[in-house]
């Protein structure tokens, strides 16, 4: 397994704010990272990190060993893609044409239409969210849960090595939920797609990742198996709340439930 | 791809045979009436001389503005920018008002207040793309300021009406209304040159626009180097709408509704928009001066009186017309 990210000693914020402070992670080939942590903790600023869009302020960011700095904006975005939380939907264009805004990395200047070989990609990134029976269609008859499937195919039509997404999964019902997380699932196995997925859900994060990240005010507080991540001591300590933390009796993760207010009286 | 290879065809085909139509008619209809083959050197010259160069100049200045809005709106992710929204044209009408007042252009001739009103909207460029290399900024905030920058230069020219002599604001007035009479034809050939050349330089980065509608962040994230791209594209705009204003007053309108119109046909993507809308600026205006020529004549009306009325009324039925 080679090394595919390296963040090195990272810190970096806005303006006069730091949000991120000495940050020191590396993801291998082949591996899926969850990051978790409370609202503000930075979890998006690093994906911004990584995808070049800050600079940081102190540290570097390597990629399959090179610095992000000499990596042209238009090589990463053929090796890293993104599914933002917020994406901006042009209601009026077809699915298809939304998910071949994915090529537009592999395109040269003087290239203006899609060729077969795009298409065929559109196609086949469609097929893998099972969504080729709806690539005609336009964005505003599709769901909630269509639209962040379409997202992900037009992240897998850059033919990521490393796919973030953030946050995929919210605001989704749980059918949904699950059928994204095994989607994702399936490419890390089949099209060894490395997978950093940012999840507000500490049990779907449990679930789904094998290694997990916490992050809280901008540094590290664990970085390891969802085992030794989520204990009860540190999701109390970060998120100032009361849990417990149990076994999942099929996967044998662990499990978080919320204790509330009135039941600590009691 | 075929089938978008067959949409860009009939866009750009259908466009230009549009705008061939408004060429022909408006060059045999006029306030003289049709000329359709010239019989007398008298009619040769109202085909050529008059009429002819007015076209012209309606061909690249519409096409102009059109383009320019095209491209802000694409920038901004507005729909209401349009090429005066950042004061260019405020710019331009400061210095020509100054010209009008100070009787420059008696003295060096009727070209200074051209060069006057391209000196002016380089000014108001220079100040944007100033506050556009400032990285921290967001593009509403260059947006507001460009409104600023307009409002700033409009109550300036108001000041100056209340100052000057009557017959002062009277020429001002006329020039910032636009007219497409102008009888250099050098300055019709070159607005004419730099527009086409502009127009080709834009299709380019029709692609990057695309993307650039899905928010700049996730442009970048599809390789699109948005910081340069904006800066291009302003660049673009604000250089073409400041000859062309320069030259023709400020005409107004056209860059605003022609690119919208163009939408409704071929949706949002710039592959289709920016031929098309190019063109059909340039049929727009066409036929909106050969109006304000014939309806009242021998007078003249403002030709952007008539894009204004005529244009907003044709957007409203199209809007309205539109299925579900």
């Amino acid at each position: 397994m080679s090394l595919l990210l390296e963040v090195i000693d990272v810190s970096c914020g806005y303006g006069e704010k730091m949000v991120l402070k000495n940050i020191n992670l590396s993801v291998n080939e082949g591996e899926v990272l969850g990051i978790i942590g409370p609202n503000g903790s930075g979890k998006t600023t690093l994906f911004r990190v990584i995808t070049k869009i800050l600079t940081p302020f102190y540290g570097k960011v390597r990629f399959e060993g090179k610095d992000l700095k000499s990596i042209s904006r238009k090589e990463l975005a053929k090796k890293v893609a993104l599914v933002s939380q917020d994406s901006i939907f042009d209601l009026t264009m077809s699915v298809m044409d939304f998910v071949l805004l994915g090529r537009i990395p592999y395109r040269s200047t003087f290239k203006f239409f899609e060729d077969d070989e795009d298409m065929r990609i559109a196609c086949d990134s469609l097929s893998q969210t099972g969504l080729l029976q709806l690539k005609d269609e336009p964005m505003s008859n599709l769901s909630g849960g269509e639209r962040q499937l379409v997202s992900i195919s037009k992240a897998i039509a850059q033919n990521p090595k490393l796919l973030l997404l953030d946050e995929p999964t919210s605001h989704l019902d749980i059918g949904h939920q699950v059928r994204i997380l095994n989607l994702l699932r399936k490419l890390n196995k089949e099209k060894k797609v490395t997978e950093i997925v940012v999840f507000h859900d500490l049990n779907m994060a449990s679930e789904f990742c094998d290694r997990l990240l916490l992050l809280s005010g901008g540094q590290i507080v664990i970085d390891g198996p969802p085992k030794q991540v989520l204990t009860f001591e540190n999701v109390e300590t970060v998120y100032e709340t009361m849990v417990i933390v149990k076994e999942n009796p099929i996967s044998s993760k662990p499990y978080i439930f919320p204790v509330f207010e009135e039941w600590v009286k009691k | 791809m075929k089938e978008k290879k067959k949409k860009l065809l009939i866009s750009l085909v259908g466009s230009f045979l549009i705008l061939l139509i408004c060429v022909f008619s408006s060059i045999i209809v006029g306030p003289a009436g049709m000329v359709l083959l010239p019989k007398d050197i008298y009619e040769e010259a109202i085909l050529f001389d008059l009429r002819l160069p007015r076209v012209l100049l309606g061909f690249a200045a519409g096409g102009s503005l059109s383009l320019s809005g095209l491209l802000l709106q694409g920038i901004f992710r507005n729909a209401l920018v349009e090429p005066y929204t950042l004061g260019i044209s405020g710019g331009a009408a400061i210095f020509v008002a100054i010209s009008i007042i100070t009787r420059l252009d008696e003295i060096f001739g009727s070209f200074f207040l051209s060069v006057a009103g391209f000196v002016g909207s380089f000014v108001v460029l220079l100040i944007i793309l100033f506050l556009s290399s400032r990285k921290h900024l967001k593009k509403e905030e260059l947006l507001l300021s460009g409104v600023m920058i307009s409002f700033v230069c409009s109550s300036f020219i108001m000041l100056l009406f209340a100052i000057v002599r009557s017959e002062d604001v009277h020429r001002i007035i006329f020039w910032m209304m636009g007219t497409l009479q102008e009888d250099k034809r050098g300055m019709i050939l070159f607005l004419s040159l730099v527009s086409v050349f502009f127009l080709l330089m834009s299709y380019l980065f029709s692609v990057d626009l695309n993307a650039l509608q899905l928010g700049e962040e996730e442009a970048s994230h599809l390789g699109v180097d948005v910081f340069r791209i904006k800066r291009i594209l302003l660049i673009l705009s604000s250089v073409l709408t400041g000859i062309t204003v320069s030259i023709t007053g400020i005409i107004g309108f056209v860059g605003l509704l022609v690119p919208h119109v163009m939408r409704l046909f071929f949706g949002s993507d710039h592959r289709f928009l920016v031929f098309s809308s190019f063109f059909f600026g340039s049929s727009f205006l066409i036929v909106c001066d050969t109006i304000s020529r014939i309806l009242i004549r021998p007078a003249e009306l403002p030709v952007g009186v008539i894009t204004g009325i005529f244009g907003g009324s044709l957007f409203l039925y199209l809007l309205l017309r539109r299925k579900e």
